[in-house]
């Protein structure tokens, strides 16, 4: 059903890879480029907010990648290991050009949130079903798949991602479109796993709301 | 009390729990009233969809 989860155990092709980058062998390192540096920017301009800064974050990190290659345990996945490094380096510069975190506690899970949906859609208080739906989401089984996932509606979710306040972005861009699982997120990002929680679930709200209004504009144009 | 489903949960609580509830994050207890109402919740249901319809999207981003 649902993608294989990046980021668990190392995996059989990570382990052959592995041996093959040990080995120096440069068609594997460009199979390994290939697959992780968009990642790795990413989660580089997740600190940086630059993407040329992120950029150099990234290629100074695939140095530190080779160099400690020899001390990958095979704990997590390589991608993971890779991202941590890429983290950890962009974490630094980050802090050496002064910029402060953009997920600070100021930005954090503390303050209270918007409402998932609007107050309005729901029946107000002394209604008997007070709380209940009043206008319900529609059922979204009948859109057509490739709708679903076309260029547009894709794009349209990526840049509802981009519009969200930078703690919400990190974290639906770590779990949600690379991937990566709660913990992963939690130690990429130095959150405890409620605040994790509680920003990823401020984050797919509001991309949901994104998304619907999209569908149903979309809908009505056809 | 002695029914645990003795309070309804309303819609306005769910979708402020699905996230809770997609994660595996909820005690038992709750997990059980959040099934009870979504089994007789149509809008629930579409709207648990909805999420993941986001996440399964999102996760398709960054691919052509």
């Amino acid at each position: 059903m649902s993608a294989p989860v990046a980021g668990s155990a190392t995996s059989a092709d990570d382990l052959e890879l592995l041996a093959r980058l040990r080995r120096g062998d440069e068609a594997a390192f460009t199979q390994l480029v290939e697959r992780l540096h968009g990642p790795m920017l990413r989660v580089a301009m997740i600190h940086v907010g630059n993407r040329a800064v992120a950029e150099e974050v990234a290629q100074d990190a695939w140095v530190g990648v080779l160099a400690q290659l020899d001390r990958f345990e095979g704990r997590s996945s390589l991608r993971t290991w890779v991202l941590r490094i890429v983290a950890n380096r962009a974490r630094t510069r980050a802090v050496r050009e002064r910029r402060t975190l953009p997920f600070s506690s100021l930005d954090g899970a503390a303050e209270p949130g918007r409402p998932a949906v609007e107050p309005e859609r729901f029946l107000p208080a002394g209604h008997r079903w007070a709380g209940h739906w009043a206008s319900p989401p529609r059922s979204w089984g009948d859109v057509p798949e490739e709708r679903l996932l076309s260029a547009e509606t894709r794009a349209e979710v990526g840049r509802a991602v981009e519009l969200l306040p930078p703690a919400q972005r990190a974290v639906i861009t770590l779990r949600d479109v690379e991937g990566m699982t709660a913990a992963e997120t939690c130690e990429l990002l130095e959150l405890t796993e409620g605040n994790q929680r509680v920003l990823l679930h401020r984050a797919r709200s509001r991309v949901r709301r994104a998304l619907e209004r999209y569908l149903d504009e979309t809908e009505v144009a056809r | 009390m002695t029914d645990p489903m003795a309070e309804d949960l309303e819609c306005r609580q769910v979708v402020e729990a699905v996230t809770d509830y997609l994660e595996g994050a909820m005690a038992p207890r709750d997990r059980l009233r959040f099934d009870h109402h979504l089994a007789l919740c149509e809008g629930c249901q579409d709207y648990l969809e909805q999420m993941r319809t986001v996440i399964r999207v999102a996760g398709r981003i960054c691919s052509r």
